[in-house]
C-alpha cells in the first residue's frame, strides 16, 4: 500500500467532513481553537488508520475518531468536567427519579419558537457532556440513531434515552430562561 | 391548589423522540399517531419537541473549517517520507556515523555492523517523534487491553502483522494496549507498556530479507528519550521511552528472555 493510495483515501474519507469534525469538536471542547487542535489530532489518527476503515460511512468513522480525540483532550485539560461512565449511570438514575417534573417548567411551543440563537447556544453548551454530545450528533450532525450508537460505542437504547433526556433538559433550560413568559402563563391559567 | 400536569412516562417520551427523528417503523408510527390524536397531553409534549427541533435548525449552524485549518489537515497526507529522503545525503551519513561512533564506544564491534543495516528502518528521530506524538496528542493506544491475546489479533486485523506481544506484568511493566504508527511511510504495530507513570513504546519493524544472527542491542538517545533496538526472529524491535535508562534496559532484557522461553 503506497503513500499515494493513502493520500487518495484521506482525500475521499477525511477531507470532505472537516466542517462536521470541527462542529463536533467545538461543541465537545467548548471553543473554536481547542476544537481545531482536536480536529488536527483526530485527522492524524485518521490518516494512520485510513486503510483499515472499510465498512460503513466514512463520516461516522471520522467523527468517532474526533469524539475520542476530544475526550482525550478533555481528560487532559478539563478532567473535572468530564463525566466518567460510572457517573453517567448514577446521573441517569437521578434523571429517571425526577420524571415528576411539572409540565409547566417546559415552555409552550410558541415560546420555544421565539428562543434566540444566543440563548439556545448557551443552553446547549450548558448540557452535561453525555447529553450534549448525543444532541449535537442528532440535531447538528444529523446522524441516525444507529450511526450515533456507532460513533459513541453505546447501545441504541442508550442513545434514545439520553436524547430524550437531553431534549427535556434543553426545554427546561429555555423555560427557566424565560421566567416572565412562564409567570404570564400561570397568571392566565 | 391547581393540578400540575405531569410529564409523560419516560417510555412515552422516548417514543415521541423516536417518532420525531423518523426512527419508528410504520406500524409503531401509525400507532403513535393514533395516540397523538386521542391524547392531548401527549400531543402537547410532541409539539414542544418539534418546536425545539425547528428552532435549533433555524439558529444553530455548522462550524466552517477555515482555509488555514483545511490546509493544515491536507498537509497531513502530503508525503513526509520524501522530505526526509530529499534531505542532503551528507546529513544522513553524519547521523549514521555519529550513531556508529556512539555504539562502538558502548557495545561490541559486532553492533556497529548491525546498526548500519538497521538504522534506516528504525530511525531514532522518527521513532521518538511518533512516540512523543502519541503521548502528547492523544491516548497512547488505539486498542486498550492488558491482555496480549487481545492486542495481538488487533495488530493482525489492522496491519496484517503479528509481532510478539509479551506479558511482562510480573516484572512491573503493565501492557496498556497497542496502536499503529506510521513511521517513515510504513504502518507499524506499537505495543505500549507502562511502568511507574512512564510509557514505553515498543515498535516492531518487519525484518528485511535474510535473518540476522546479531543479538546485540543498539542504544540511541535524543531529546531525553532512549531508543533501544534489537533483532527478534521476524521483526526488529525498538523500545522508546523517557523512563530511566536502567529501567528500559531491564525492560528489554526481560522482554528478550521471555521471547526466548516462549
Amino acid at each position: 500500500m503506497t503513500d499515494e493510495r493513502k493520500r487518495q483515501l484521506f482525500a475521499v474519507k477525511v477531507l470532505p467532513h472537516l466542517d462536521d469534525a470541527l462542529s463536533l469538536a467545538r461543541w465537545l471542547t467548548g471553543n473554536p481553537s481547542d476544537a481545531e487542535d482536536v480536529v488536527q489530532d483526530a485527522c492524524m489518527r485518521a490518516y494512520g488508520a485510513v486503510e483499515t476503515h472499510r465498512d460503513g460511512s466514512s463520516r461516522a468513522w471520522l467523527l468517532a475518531i474526533v469524539r475520542n480525540a476530544a475526550f482525550t483532550w478533555l481528560a487532559k485539560n478539563r478532567s473535572k468536567d468530564l463525566i466518567m461512565t460510572d457517573d453517567i449511570e448514577v446521573f441517569e438514575q437521578a434523571a429517571r427519579d425526577c420524571t415528576e417534573t411539572p409540565a409547566e417548567t417546559s415552555p409552550e411551543a410558541a415560546l420555544i419558537a421565539k428562543t434566540d440563537a444566543a440563548r439556545l447556544h448557551q443552553a446547549i453548551a450548558a448540557l452535561p457532556l453525555p447529553f450534549r454530545e448525543v444532541l449535537v450528533l442528532r440535531e447538528i450532525e444529523d446522524f441516525s440513531y444507529a450511526e450515533i450508537a456507532s460513533v459513541m460505542s453505546v447501545p441504541t437504547g442508550t442513545v434514545m434515552s439520553r436524547l430524550a433526556r437531553a431534549r427535556r433538559m434543553l426545554l427546561e433550560a429555555i423555560g427557566e430562561a424565560a421566567p416572565s413568559a412562564v409567570a404570564h402563563k400561570e397568571g392566565s391559567a | 391548589m391547581k393540578t400540575v400536569a405531569r410529564m409523560p412516562p419516560l417510555d412515552d417520551e422516548i417514543l415521541l423522540n423516536a417518532y420525531l427523528d423518523g426512527e419508528l417503523d410504520d406500524a409503531a408510527a401509525s400507532a403513535l399517531e393514533n395516540r397523538l390524536h386521542a391524547e392531548p397531553a401527549l400531543k402537547l409534549i410532541y409539539d414542544r419537541l418539534e418546536a425545539l427541533r425547528r428552532v435549533i435548525a433555524a439558529n444553530i449552524a455548522k462550524d466552517r473549517a477555515s482555509e488555514n485549518l483545511r490546509a493544515k489537515i491536507a498537509a497531513i497526507a502530503e508525503p513526509k517520507a520524501q522530505t526526509s529522503r530529499s534531505r542532503p545525503a551528507r546529513l544522513y551519513d553524519f547521523r549514521q556515523l555519529a550513531a556508529s561512533v556512539l555504539v562502538a564506544a558502548v557495545l561490541a564491534s559486532s553492533a556497529t555492523t548491525y546498526i548500519s543495516r538497521y538504522d534506516r528502518l528504525s530511525d531514532t528521530t522518527a521513532l521518538i517523534a511518533a512516540h512523543q506524538h502519541a503521548l502528547l496528542a492523544l491516548s497512547p493506544v488505539e486498542v486498550v487491553s492488558e491482555d496480549r491475546h487481545t492486542v495481538k489479533p488487533w495488530f493482525d486485523n489492522h496491519l496484517a502483522l503479528s509481532p510478539r506481544v509479551i506479558d511482562l506484568s510480573s516484572a512491573g511493566f503493565t501492557l496498556v494496549g497497542g496502536r499503529a504508527d506510521v513511521i517513515a511511510g510504513k504502518a507499524l504495530p506499537v505495543m505500549v507498556y507502562r511502568i511507574r507513570g512512564h510509557i514505553i513504546g515498543l515498535v516492531a519493524t518487519p525484518k528485511p530479507g535474510s535473518a540476522d544472527d546479531s543479538r546485540d542491542v543498539v542504544r540511541d538517545h535524543r531529546d531525553g528519550y532512549q531508543v533501544l533496538t534489537w533483532p527478534g526472529r521476524d521483526f526488529v524491535y525498538s523500545a522508546i521511552s523517557d523512563v530511566a535508562e536502567s529501567d528500559l534496559m531491564n525492560f528489554v532484557a526481560r522482554w528478550r528472555s521471555e521471547a526466548k522461553t516462549n
